[in-house]
């Protein structure tokens, strides 16, 4: 027993040599010691060695401070290369915080403040708030685009060395001002979700907002440069760490023609509505108008009260109308006509006979104009206009065929265009009852024929389908970056057109410019063009006015589409906005046979 | 011949012939390293610290030569003085004491900020290496009166309020019970309510093994065996629900700022933030460091505190892994060299003194060095020889004088 409790305890006398379980309880002590000591040391191995890039630049991240350098902008050029959009130099003022009070900046910037752009409180406000954020001594914009008097007035009262720094920065300048805007687009300031896309971008950064400055967003900004200053964890600036200086963004062409884009601007001037001119061999569009309009410029600078009451206003000058669905009305016989033949319903020589009016189903339709044109075919049908021809030829082709060859023909489509809009709309009796929970009736063929009821088409769309026309039939991909023109993707596709179809349709439209609605474009100083015009009725007000069109006829080169929000009919008022289009595409007139057109 | 040539120099260090060297140097060295990393912190702000460091430092290495040279065994006849004196101090430091950071209470004297729960922990050391000397740890009321008597230098640090030092004087206390032949199953019998109430926040099922093992280990190391174990899963079973209850008691920040290290950045600007620039010094330190004086987190004052509790966030900004890696060697040497001092001593009272030395260094390590990469929470405990504090500084040189003296007075073998 005493052995065991000496063996046991070790503690029952002093011993020289430790005893057995003595020495187990120092192993168990070292293996724990081992144990904690190594736990330690794994997480710092995990810490310093696999995570250790990650910290580092975390620290990196805490100890800089970056003064953005805003690279120049890439400038927009439309397809001859004059300038829709660049960058412009500008001086803007800064403000170093450094270690006064808002309360004692009040005193010192007062005497200034008419140079600001903001009340000499507001700005206090600022570094009281950037203080708060521990980015105390950042220097803050106080001016941008510093006239030459603020200038020198600047100059005349600097409060001290190293307070206000002027910077040369640059700006966006649209140097046609509204011209395009709905296609440009326009900047604006970037918001959380654009800085957590692009984490490069410093808060406040400008961004492209709406049209092509959005679109071609990353090939147009650049890269933003830093002034890198070390600063410690108060926020106090200490030194500077290096500088990565900005990169330019590219320049970028679009197809847009300057003059033919300004010519469909004049003819929409004061009304609602839109232009689209293309080339129909390409799908490069030539013009792309929407009324009312806006200017680019004034979301670069601060927007002004009377600025955003303009663009507050009904007519809604931001929405691009070129990309809104409007009643074809009889533009869509077009596509009436290529359905009914390429269909089988009808040869490209049938012959219908029309009448004042129709008594379909107990409804009576009325052919325009009183009397009736007789027994006719496509041709003439077209260019009278004959709306008893289509309708039969309507009802007879279906509305699945019908709105089969307009998606061929591109309405409908999905676009690769990158500009906010909507698409057209082909009803049939199937979508109609998914839409509209309504059955299909027999007048629902007969308004869709004549692209009246249900039918919707936005102006690109209706340039789209003059330009398969135009073209020999291929559906050409509209598009505005001059670059696109070359890529496969925006190749035009053939959809299948017989020749004989292609003939008679262009036959008719041929005859609706040189005797038929839309004579006011039989001018001798133009290339003969072929078209059809459209009045479509709508609940609301006057008719709309729409034309679509191609010129020269035998070698095409641009084909356009317009439509004019109750305007009236559309041989007086869209056909001659066509003929301003064209007159700019195809160079001046000379003075001499420049005859007044405009009814 | 060579002896007679080298008497001189031998004599001079006759008295401390038999101390451990090692140890002595690996001390030295932390200092030393303690002062340098103080000095890169104070680098910016041009605080000399660094300088009262190396000087406390310097006293504290006098002492401990001084210790090593003095015969221990003296220092038990004082032990109810000194345990009477580090009690009737930190009752003296709940009247008088200061405040610093909401937690530290001092006593100034003169020019001097006084930490008694730091000489607690030497005091406490002396007064239970006296207590296993007498009798060793092998029955129950031995065992109480030992936790009686650390309960009261333990109940007064806990109150001024200071826990990470109450925990250190528990660490001391276990470790000495352990070293003293307390049965394991008691001192797993004792912390168990702590553990149960942890599990039963954590994972339930854990809970419940755990109280079924202290039920265990009840019956098997208790003299009352049904009573014991039934107890023992009782005390479990209600601290699980009594922690709960406790748990729930806390104020949401309070209950934050425990579980902050699991998650720091949930508050990266509040309770989260030394956590995390702590984690990103040292994590930036990668293999070799950034340089010493070249850390930038440390240069740019991210980490508050950095010259006392968060000091080890320097070295590994600064030093590196490598630079982490020779501190945490050179501590694990200081351990080794202590639990091996604890074998050879000639008596209980000296083997029993160099283990609690080493429940007091070993706890404060790993809790601090835990703490700066996120292994543990905020405690307010610092780093032996490296964090600044004076009083600190000199109970760890204290503490090694006298395990010193313990080696240089074991029972030397003479040819």
């Amino acid at each position: 027993m005493g052995l065991v409790s000496i063996r046991r305890g070790g503690f029952a006398s002093p011993s020289i040599a430790p005893d057995r379980t003595q020495t187990f309880r120092a192993l168990v002590l070292m293996t724990l010691v081992t144990a904690l000591i190594g736990s330690l040391a794994f997480r710092l191995s995990r810490l310093q060695l696999v995570e250790g890039a990650v910290q580092r630049q975390a620290a990196e991240r805490n100890r800089l401070r970056g003064l953005p350098l805003v690279p120049d902008r890439g400038a927009l050029f439309d397809r001859k290369g004059q300038v829709l959009a660049r960058s412009r130099l500008i001086r803007s003022v800064y403000l170093s915080p450094q270690r006064h009070s808002p309360a004692e900046w009040q005193r010192i910037l007062k005497p200034m403040e008419s140079i600001f752009d903001r009340p000499v409180a507001a700005i206090a406000e600022q570094i009281a708030t950037q203080r708060q954020q521990g980015r105390g001594d950042m220097p803050i914009r106080v001016a941008r685009d510093l006239t030459p008097e603020g200038f020198v007035r600047l100059a005349e009262l600097d409060p001290g060395a190293g307070i206000l720094a002027v910077r040369v920065e640059a700006e966006r300048d649209y140097p046609h001002g509204s011209t395009a805007a709905h296609v440009i687009g326009y900047l604006g300031e970037a918001n959380p979700e654009d800085i957590k896309n692009n984490p490069d971008l410093p808060m406040g950064a400008t961004v492209g907002k709406a049209g092509i400055e959005r679109l071609a967003e990353s090939t147009l900004r650049g890269t933003w440069g830093y002034d890198w200053i070390e600063a410690d964890a108060k926020g106090r600036l200490l030194r500077p760490a290096g500088q990565r200086p900005p990169k330019p963004g590219q320049p970028l062409r679009l197809t847009l023609d300057l003059a033919v884009q300004q010519a469909a601007e004049r003819g929409l001037q004061g009304r609602r509505g839109a232009v689209v001119a293309m080339d129909p061999r390409t799908g490069a569009i030539l013009a792309m108008a929407s009324s009312p309009t806006f200017d680019s410029n004034w979301f670069t600078q601060r927007i002004t009260k009377n600025q955003w009451a303009q663009l507050q206003d009904p007519s809604r000058p931001l929405l691009n109308r070129a990309l809104q669905g409007y009643p074809p009305a009889s533009t869509f016989k077009i596509v009436t006509s290529v359905a009914a033949i390429e269909s089988g319903a009808y040869s490209p020589n049938a012959m219908v006979g029309t009448a004042g009016a129709l008594s379909l189903g107990g409804t009576v339709f009325r052919e325009h104009g009183g009397g009736g044109y007789g027994t006719i075919g496509f041709a003439r049908a077209l260019e009278v206009s004959s709306n008893t021809f289509y309708y039969q030829v309507g009802m007879k082709t279906g509305p699945e065929a019908i709105a089969q060859w307009g998606q061929a023909l591109g309405i409908g489509q999905p676009l690769k265009l990158g500009l906010l809009g909507s698409r057209g709309m082909l009803p049939t009796p199937a979508t109609k009852q998914t839409l509209y929970r309504q059955p299909w009736y027999l007048g629902d063929t007969v308004s869709m024929s004549i692209g009246q009821g249900l039918v919707l088409t936005t102006p690109l769309e209706l340039a789209t389908v003059v330009s398969a026309i135009a073209n020999g039939g291929k559906r050409v991909v509209p598009h505005l970056l001059a670059n696109q023109t070359s890529q496969s993707d925006f190749q035009p596709q053939s959809i299948g057109l017989k020749p004989e179809t292609l003939n008679v349709v262009r036959q008719g439209l041929n005859a609706v410019v040189r005797q038929g609605t839309a004579k006011v474009l039989n001018d001798p100083s133009l290339p003969p063009s072929a078209g059809k015009t459209g009045t479509a009725e709508v609940p609301s007000g006057p008719n709309n006015a729409m034309y679509v069109g191609y010129a020269p006829v035998d070698q095409p080169q641009i084909a356009l589409a317009v439509a004019v929000e109750n305007a009236g009919y559309g041989g007086a008022v869209a056909a001659p906005i066509a003929k301003e289009v064209f007159k700019a595409y195809f160079g001046p007139t000379p003075p001499a046979s420049n005859p007044p057109a405009n009814p | 011949m060579l002896r007679s040539s080298r008497w001189n120099l031998k004599s001079l260090i006759q008295p401390w012939a038999d101390i451990d060297w090692v140890l002595l140097l690996a001390v030295t060295v932390m200092t030393v390293i303690g002062g340098i990393s103080i000095r890169s912190v104070e680098l910016s702000s041009g605080g000399t610290n660094w300088i009262q460091h190396l000087v406390m430092g310097a006293i504290g290495l006098i002492i401990a030569l001084w210790l090593a040279r003095s015969r221990y065994e003296e220092v038990e006849r004082w032990r109810w003085w000194i345990y009477g004196g580090i009690n009737l101090l930190l009752i003296a430091v709940m009247l008088f004491g200061t405040t610093a950071l909401g937690a530290e209470r001092w006593l100034t004297i003169g020019n001097f900020n006084i930490q008694p729960s730091e000489f607690a922990k030497v005091g406490l050391i002396i007064t239970l290496a006296s207590a296993i000397n007498q009798e060793s740890i092998s029955t129950l009321p031995r065992l109480f009166q030992v936790l009686a008597v650390t309960a009261v230098p333990a109940a007064l640090v806990f109150l001024q309020p200071s826990l990470g030092s109450t925990l250190v004087l528990g660490s001391i206390c276990m470790s000495m019970l352990y070293w003293g032949n307390a049965n394991p199953g008691w001192l797993a019998l004792l912390v168990s309510p702590v553990i149960s109430a942890v599990l039963f926040n954590v994972y339930l099922p854990a809970w419940l093994a755990w109280v079924a093992l202290m039920g265990f280990a009840a019956w098997k190391s208790l003299p009352w065996r049904i009573y014991g174990s039934l107890g023992a899963i009782v005390v479990n079973l209600t601290s699980g629900g009594l922690g709960k209850i406790f748990w729930d008691f806390l104020k949401p920040y309070q209950k934050a700022r425990i579980t902050m290290f699991l998650n720091p950045d949930q508050d990266p600007m509040g309770g989260g933030y030394h956590l995390i620039q702590s984690r990103i010094a040292i994590g930036a330190g990668e293999l070799w460091g950034q340089g010493l004086f070249k850390g930038t987190q440390t240069q740019l004052n991210f980490i508050p505190e950095q010259d006392t509790d968060f000091i080890f966030a320097a070295v590994g900004e600064e030093l590196g892994f490598i630079g982490s890696i020779v501190v945490l060697a050179l501590f694990w040497i200081i351990c080794l060299r202590l639990v091996s001092i604890a074998q050879s001593a000639k008596d209980n009272f000296g083997s029993a003194i160099a283990i609690g030395v080493l429940g007091m260094l070993i706890f404060q390590i790993t809790v601090n060095i835990g703490m700066t990469i996120g292994l543990a929470p905020i405690t307010g405990i610092p780093l032996p020889w490296l964090s600044y504090g004076r009083s600190a500084m000199l109970t760890n040189f204290v503490a090694i004088g006298l395990v010193l003296s313990v080696a240089n007075h074991r029972q030397r073998l003479r040819f």
